[in-house]
């Protein structure tokens, strides 16, 4: 039965190879989120700018066993950036653009957080594709109304997962490293004296 | 190794397909549409149980290539109320004690990734607003969302899971951007 083990082989050369090509998506919805204590709040509004392109960027990283992952890191972090500044002020709002100045005005904030999110992931595991390992990077050029930068505040963040802990959640490790990373950016932030 | 490969996505495979019930992410809300509402003087407002609280509705059940999505503490419905309850909070407009209330049943929802490159979310909800026992607003609410899918199970079930939290989102983004609504929670 040479032909029956042949289209066996072709069938599973078809299957290997739909699922090779394929980006396995995550999400970076952070295990925890940085928390807010009402009497410790800087009494200022700020703005965080994101625009909609920022909110479409797809990014792909490597995940286990040659595979690799896909996500959205403006969109998914979002909520993690903003409670990370409502950890600090007042008042946050989201801006798109750090030179819509009706906006900005309206928005009535005294500073503008013009976030840039990078990304890495890795898995020392070569038959299961979620990452055992990802490290995000979240740096913030932050300027006043009128667009003068008055700091930069960077964190880092890095998450493990192993696959008996990611095997009900296959974005642990992602979701562990933005956790971390918000909260250190809330530190960051809070230290800056420019920033209070 | 090509019988390694073939193992490890037949894993894969298994592991999204088998019998573990999935749960979607995190709800994160529309901060746009957000900040617009929170610039409107409105009323304190509290939620009232999202209905239907049945997890064995027909609208607490999804199915994702025979996979099963569940909200996380149960049913959709939870979820849809934990994620107008976050919202209500971000803005500082929610108190459970409020005379004005916001109700809400879950008529249709569905994610559907059967389809080898498109897949599609429907969400309908019927809310209500309530000022002190008189309805201010009773109005259903529709999303409808498409997204990227795949041939493979291995990618459309996780892709079916993740776009749960974009059609809560969306659903309510419409909510938010809506006159009616914004009227029937103004001072």
């Amino acid at each position: 039965m040479p032909s029956i083990r042949f289209v066996r082989l072709g069938f599973a050369a078809v299957v290997v190879s739909l699922l090779a090509a394929c980006a396995h998506p995550i999400n970076l919805e952070p295990t925890k989120l940085p928390e807010r204590d009402e009497t410790k709040l800087v009494a200022k509004k700020v703005g965080y700018v994101l625009t909609d392109a920022d909110r479409a960027k797809e990014v792909t990283t490597p995940g286990g066993g040659g595979d690799k992952v896909s996500y959205y890191p403006y969109r998914d972090m979002e909520k993690a950036i903003r409670a990370s500044l409502r950890s600090v002020y007042q008042d946050v709002s989201s801006l798109k653009s750090p030179s819509d100045a009706v906006a900005i005005k309206e928005a009535g904030v005294a500073y503008i957080f013009l976030p840039e999110i990078s990304t890495a992931s890795s898995s020392s595991s070569p038959f299961t594709w979620p990452p055992t390992q990802f490290t995000v990077n979240v740096i913030c050029t932050v300027t006043d109304p009128q667009g003068t930068v008055l700091a930069k505040v960077a964190s880092t963040g890095a998450g493990a997962a192993e696959f008996s802990e990611f095997k009900s959640d296959f974005s642990l490790s992602a979701r562990r490293a933005v956790a971390e990373v918000v909260e250190k950016l809330a530190l960051e932030v809070r230290k800056n004296d420019k920033l209070r | 190794m090509s019988f390694l490969r073939l193992s490890a996505c037949c894993l894969a495979v298994a592991v999204f397909s088998g019998c573990s019930t999935l749960v979607p992410p995190p709800y994160s809300a529309d901060y746009q549409g957000l900040d617009r509402l929170k610039k409107q003087p409105l009323e304190k407002v509290a939620v009232g149980t999202v209905q239907p609280r049945n997890p064995d509705a027909p609208v607490n059940k999804i199915t994702l290539r025979g996979a099963r999505l569940a909200g996380p503490n149960g049913t959709f419905a939870q979820y849809l109320e934990e994620a107008l309850v976050q919202d209500l909070k971000e803005i500082a407009v929610f108190d459970a004690a409020a005379g004005t209330r916001i109700d809400a049943t879950i008529l249709k929802n569905d994610i559907d990734v059967s389809g080898f490159s498109t897949g599609t979310g429907r969400m309908d909800v019927e809310l209500t607003v309530t000022r002190n026992t008189k309805t201010s607003l009773k109005k259903t609410y529709s999303a409808t969302t498409t997204f990227d899918s795949s041939f493979a199970g291995a990618v459309a079930i996780p892709k079916g899971q993740a776009e749960y939290g974009n059609l809560v989102r969306t659903l309510l983004g419409k909510v938010y951007a809506d006159p009616e609504f914004v009227n029937a929670l103004k001072k």
